[in-house]
């Protein structure tokens, strides 16, 4: 089972940026781990930088869904509603041009290999090193991410949803440059 | 002292011993003592029984065939459902006359008793079938599947029915091999079989299904003809057979999906894709909540069906059938091996491990449900099971399991499945060491928190033990252990595991004579060199940079992608490195070549790949730019500015992005140095460029920085 790419998704490729809620920011790095886009799906890692005074480094498992032919605009979990769905894709200029909200309510399979633009959902699942760990003071990952990657660019923006939290706190990465490339293969 | 009657019945086995009425009595009087009772079977076989019977089948006095059609019913007694017994009779040497008393010419009764001991005895893997395969006794068999070609009285017509269905049963068991195969098609059964299948007669029917299915197993050329036969009726065997599917008997059922499993398997039903997945998957599902041999044979026949099918997988985890299987494992305990024989609870404990283990395969969704079943830690027992079927299957189920970064990190760890795994490591079964070697594979990832106390537990030195004394799965295997092993690692565990291993056999490996090895090994020379200077010297010292270049340059020839790709991103990586990294590429002219060509070459990932040692070997630096300028030149001479401008308007976005990146190095060179590289002012042909090979190769050896000025001019 060899991992697949598509430009800067690829196991090993880095972004590099930052979440924005109200005037406060968080430096972030996300590490992919693994790309399958055959399922529809990559995984990684989210490291957000003093988010809470006891962690100054936290670190999360998330796994994507990527917004195609295996996954709709349409979340239908997660406490999303069709209104979240609007109101958090309609937040990237680049959904536009691509989607009309008729053909999101109609199941449209987006087809991310050959746009310029790739969609996901992050949903972050535990804390790396330690999954045991459950329930950090002053933190919370039970929301998802709405994700938008420009393959030009190699730009990730996102919007974080929970019911609970503020609205758009915005994450904005850029792709780190690496030159050098391993690979491994599930067995 | 006196002698038991059982000594008495058996001591008057013995010719001359009694009068033939006497024999048959006696034989009489043992067969309805050892029904369905294991210690008086044991018994008589300590007391020399099997021989004396053998003695009765053997002879050649046809007068009353009742002696002998009792004395074979007794072996078939014996034979039925103790594998113990079974090799008994047959290291006795019983086969043969056995095979002997099947002549069409003699007595119906003993013919039938005769092909019904025999296929109680082919029960039994362990048993031989190379006398079924001697002499005329295949041709006799094919003519007892015959049932309408001799006239008969009615009488006899069930027993001669009976004689078929067993014939058939006694070829589905005889087939396990592809000479086995071709032999019995061979021999003119498969009409016979056919016309047995549309007999209407259901046990009839389940043995012809069962002797087809063994048939067209894994032999698509066996299965396209049967599959493009016809019936009586005119009708193709598969929606025949798809009827048979939906019977009211579950054997009938099960000898129907089976036959029809092997044939999609084989590829030649795809009309029936859609009946495979609608009515096939379903019944198979709906066995699992059955009980004796139908519940223990599904799932090894749904693990066959969904294999490597992404779309099955999907399918059969939507019918729920992961819980299912998840309660069968759940609710069997260990002490239930009672059945005596081959173990039939842990035949359905492996069976059902490894529908669980094809289930998960491909898809996480489906994998989540696995570990949502909870079933987990009884796989992880399973791993220590004494018998070697289960602890295989449990290992392959961990294997799937383990394709899944998160459930690396989570289940896997909590179930503790780290200690099993390397304790099987030394199992003395080649299938469980590979099985174990090839989830060790996923396990050793830097993502898995198991990686390192696995090192720890001495993990590399078993898999360097396995390259050199494993067969070839296992070898591959431990090969690309290693190589997911120093994928992200740091360049401490680079230098243990290189340690280990050595260059030597690193050497030796990039060279064997099995492709797949090769390919895992170029990919751990691309995963060693990855990163830092310090692990390029590595790999550079360790083979040292003559004998790494000629692999790569012969590698880079290869009509191969997987081979490709490794080889380019090997020199990728290693051109990231040291000017005197970059320079040993850079005289080599074959090398230049080939990765010119790649350029252009019909995948996109090849042509990436292959644009990245370009963009590598001209990233600037700010100190070592005369180095940079002077690869600018030498490539430009090549043409490979040309195929750059070529690409620009690449049909796919990843290559024109680093075209993009790699002219813009060319173009930064022209900014800096005016017009004086271009090949178009100067027209340097490859004679220009082999002096200057030949300088550097004279600069290598003082190994000093590489002076640009000088070259420049050269070239000009």
């Amino acid at each position: 089972m060899i991992p697949s790419r598509v430009c800067h998704l690829y196991p090993g490729s880095r972004f590099q940026g930052e979440q924005t809620s109200g005037s406060h920011s968080y430096s972030v790095i996300v590490d992919i781990k693994h790309v399958d886009l055959n399922q529809s799906t990559l995984s990684g890692y989210l490291l957000i930088k003093n988010l809470t005074p006891d962690y100054p480094k936290l670190t999360t498992f998330f796994d994507a869904e990527i917004i195609g032919p295996e996954f709709s605009f349409l979340t239908k979990k997660w406490d999303a509603t069709e209104e979240t769905d609007e109101e958090h894709w309609t937040q990237f200029s680049s959904f536009e041009g691509v989607v009309n909200l008729r053909d999101m309510e109609r199941d449209f399979k987006y087809d991310f290999n050959n746009r310029d633009v790739v969609f996901m959902r992050w949903k972050e699942h535990f804390l790396v090193p330690d999954h045991r760990i459950e329930g950090v003071q002053g933190a919370s990952f039970a929301g998802f991410y709405y994700i938008c990657y420009q393959k030009i660019t190699g730009k990730i923006k996102g919007y974080y949803y929970h019911q609970s939290s503020e609205k758009f706190q915005k994450l904005e990465l850029d792709h780190v440059t690496e030159r050098s490339f391993g690979s491994y293969e599930f067995r | 002292m006196t002698l038991t009657p059982h000594e008495v019945a058996v001591s008057q086995l013995e010719a001359g011993q009694a009068v033939t009425i006497e024999r048959i009595r006696s034989l009489r009087f043992i067969k309805n003592n050892i029904i369905g009772n294991k210690t008086k079977k044991d018994l008589y076989i300590q007391l020399g029984i099997v021989s004396r019977l053998k003695d009765i089948v053997t002879t050649r006095d046809e007068k009353d065939p009742q002696l002998k059609t009792q004395a074979v019913i007794v072996l078939g007694s014996f034979a039925f459902g103790d594998e113990a017994n079974i090799l008994a009779l047959t290291n006795s040497g019983v086969i043969g006359p056995l095979l002997d008393c099947l002549n069409p010419a003699g007595d119906p009764k003993l013919i039938e008793a005769a092909a019904r001991t025999l296929n109680a005895i082919y029960a039994s893997p362990k048993v031989s079938r190379q006398e079924l395969f001697m002499g005329n006794h295949l041709n006799v068999l094919v003519q007892l599947l015959d049932t309408y070609s001799t006239s008969y009285r009615s009488n006899q017509e069930v027993i001669m029915l009976h004689t078929a269905e067993l014939v058939a049963s006694i070829f589905a068991r005889c087939c396990e091999t592809t000479d086995q195969q071709i032999q019995i098609a061979a021999s003119g059964a498969i009409p016979l079989l056919m016309r047995l299948l549309v007999s209407g007669i259901s046990k009839s029917q389940e043995a012809a299904l069962g002797a087809l299915a063994a048939l067209v197993k894994d032999n698509s050329e066996l299965a396209h003809h049967i599959a493009n036969m016809r019936l009586e009726t005119g009708e193709r065997p598969a929606p025949y057979i798809l009827r048979l599917a939906c019977d009211k008997s579950p054997t009938m059922r099960l000898a129907a999906v089976t036959c029809l499993t092997y044939m999609n398997r084989a590829g030649v039903i795809q009309e029936h894709n859609s009946d495979i997945m609608l009515t096939v998957l379903p019944v198979l599902v709906k066995m699992l909540q059955l009980d004796g041999i139908v519940q223990e044979t599904a799932p090894k026949v749904l693990a066959y069906l969904v294999w490597e099918s992404e779309s099955m997988q999907k399918a059969v985890c939507d019918m729920e059938a992961i819980p299912k299987l998840a309660s069968i494992i759940s609710h069997m305990g260990e002490e239930d091996n009672v059945y005596g024989i081959v173990g039939q609870k842990d035949k359905l404990k492996e069976n059902s491990l490894l529908a669980l283990a094809a289930i998960s395969q491909i898809k996480e969704y489906c994998r989540r449900q696995v570990i949502e079943a909870k079933v987990l830690p009884h796989i992880v027992t399973a791993m220590s099971h004494p018998s070697v079927g289960v602890r295989a299957a449990a290992c392959q189920c961990t294997r799937s399991l383990s394709r899944s970064v998160g459930s690396l990190r989570t289940s896997l760890v909590d179930a503790g499945i780290e200690a099993p795994l390397f304790q099987l490591l030394s199992d003395s079964d080649p299938g469980v060491l590979s099985s174990a070697t090839a989830t060790l594979c996923n396990i050793v990832l830097d993502v898995s928190p198991m990686k390192k106390s696995l090192m720890e537990r001495g993990v590399v030195a078993k898999f360097v033990q396995m390259i050199g004394y494993g067969d070839n799965i296992v070898r591959l295997h431990a090969v690309w252990a290693i190589k997911n092993l120093v994928y992200e690692a740091d360049s401490e565990v680079k230098e243990t595991v290189m340690r280990q291993l050595g260059f030597h056999s690193l050497a030796a490996l990039l060279n064997d004579a099995e492709l797949d090895i090769q390919e895992q090994a170029l990919n751990l020379v691309r995963n060693l060199a990855c990163k830092r200077n310090q692990d390029i010297d590595l790999v550079f010292n360790g083979l040292g940079p003559g004998q790494l270049l000629s692999i790569i340059e012969d590698k880079l020839t290869w009509d191969d992608i997987r081979m490709l790709d490794h080889a380019l991103y090997v020199l990728v990586n290693i051109a990231t490195g040291t000017e005197y990294h970059r320079q040993s590429i850079m005289k080599r002219s074959g090398i230049l070549r080939s990765v010119l060509g790649l350029m252009s070459h019909e995948a996109a990932s090849i042509r990436v790949a292959a644009i990245w040692v370009i963009i590598n070997l001209t990233w600037s630096e700010e100190d070592v730019a005369h180095g940079v300028h002077e690869r600018v030149a030498i490539l430009r001479s090549m043409g490979v500015e040309d195929r750059l401008h070529s690409l620009v308007t690449d049909s796919v976005p990843d290559v024109r992005e680093r075209v993009k990146t790699a002219l813009q190095h060319f173009v930064q060179d022209h900014q800096q140095y005016g017009h004086s590289g271009s090949p178009s002012v100067r027209h340097v042909g490859q004679d220009a460029y082999t002096s200057n090979e030949a300088l550097g190769d004279s600069r290598m050896d003082t190994n000093t920085t590489v002076s640009g000025t000088g070259t420049s001019s050269h070239i000009a």
